[in-house]
């Protein structure tokens, strides 16, 4: 990595680029289109200040085109009249193409449980034992899929069932595929039940 | 002890002992990546997390810096959510977003530790509750329809305790 050179971006290159539009407290960003920048990442976003129907907005962006990749801060005013002022500076950033690949994830501001992506829910649903699964999983459609996902399902701990019947029944409809390890406590009526199992 | 700068995604930088910026697997990866020689003077820019939440990471990252890699084994991994600490639980006394935005940037700076302590607290928020219980917990809106909520009432009986 080459030591990082500061320069500033003159206004008028950024004035035509970024198309912001505020939109009450959210802000919808259009990607740059450049013919300096073949692709431009935002990686972050603020309304930083609303005065006097003026909302600022701050950007980091990565910047992808001309080698070098430039990282860019951007605050932009947007008045009512949709006219930017802004400011703006950069740095050049040498980063190996291996992890301008990791920089591209977006950043995203996630107040909401299911706004996080299914791979970290699967993570989150790893934790709880097979009843709390199963109270979470009725709460939203979002979670009901992924609550079912085969990772989640490899040990299968059912303790004081109501019905042991209905519990083995319920776990050969859905799951019994990826079972490893099932505990069965103080279940009782499984006469018969183990004819009925597939597996 | 070498440091190295870690700008956030609002510019301001954060200057770390490089052994503690190494608990992120992606830091370490890139500073191997790019050979960096510890005396240097760079900014590692962190565009997926900003100050508050990087803050919040480095003091996990010092307060842990000692502690054993975790194993690698996931298949065996205990399901116990009952065993974070009394340190780790304070910290996480913060607001469901910043719990979330903890969780999203472990994952991206993977920091193993740090997410799965994340996780357990969120599952540990889930423990015992119906799913009405549950949707208040966490503001989860019930989308389904009173048929189909039925429906899944109904198939997921078989494990509620007699």
């Amino acid at each position: 990595m080459s030591s990082p050179a500061s320069r500033t971006i003159r206004p008028a290159d950024v004035e035509g680029n970024i198309l912001g539009r505020a939109i009450s407290q959210s802000v919808a960003f259009h990607c740059i289109s450049s013919e300096k920048f073949k692709r431009a990442l935002w990686v972050s976003m603020a309304v930083t200040e609303a005065v006097n129907e003026e909302v600022q907005v701050t950007a980091s962006a990565l910047l992808f085109g001309e080698a070098p990749t430039w990282f860019l801060t951007a605050t932009v005013s947007i008045g009512d009249n949709n006219v930017c002022r802004s400011t703006s500076s950069s740095t050049v950033i040498s980063v190996p193409v291996k992890q301008q690949i990791l920089l591209q994830q977006k950043c995203i501001y996630v107040t909401d449980l299911c706004q996080l992506d299914g791979t970290l829910l699967l993570k989150i649903f790893s934790w709880p034992s097979t009843r709390n699964l199963c109270s979470v999983a009725q709460t939203c459609r979002c979670i009901w899929e992924i609550a079912w996902h085969p990772s989640l399902w490899k040990e299968v701990e059912i303790r004081y069932p109501q019905n042991a019947t209905a519990a083995l029944n319920a776990l050969t409809r859905r799951c019994h595929t990826y079972i490893r390890r099932l505990i069965f406590e103080s279940a009782v009526g499984l006469a018969g039940i183990f004819a009925q199992l597939p597996f | 002890m070498p440091n190295i700068k870690l700008q956030s995604s609002d510019g301001e930088v954060f200057e770390v002992d490089v052994d503690i910026a190494k608990c992120s697997v992606t830091i370490k990866t890139m500073l191997e990546d790019l050979g960096m020689d510890e005396d240097e003077e760079e900014v590692v820019p962190l565009p997926n997390v900003n100050s508050a939440i990087l803050r919040k990471v480095i003091q996990w990252a010092t307060y842990h810096k000692d502690d054993p890699p975790p194993p690698e084994d996931d298949e065996n991994k205990d399901k116990r959510t009952d065993d974070i600490s009394s340190w780790d639980a304070d910290f996480l006394k913060v607001d469901q977003g910043t719990l979330y935005e903890l969780i999203l940037a472990a994952n991206y700076l993977d920091i193993k530790g740090l997410l799965e302590v994340t996780c357990k607290t969120v599952a540990n928020m889930i423990k015992g509750k119906t799913p009405e219980e549950v949707r208040k917990t966490f503001n989860i809106k019930n989308d389904f329809s009173p048929s189909e909520e039925e429906q899944v009432r109904k198939e997921n009986e078989w494990c509620e305790e007699k």
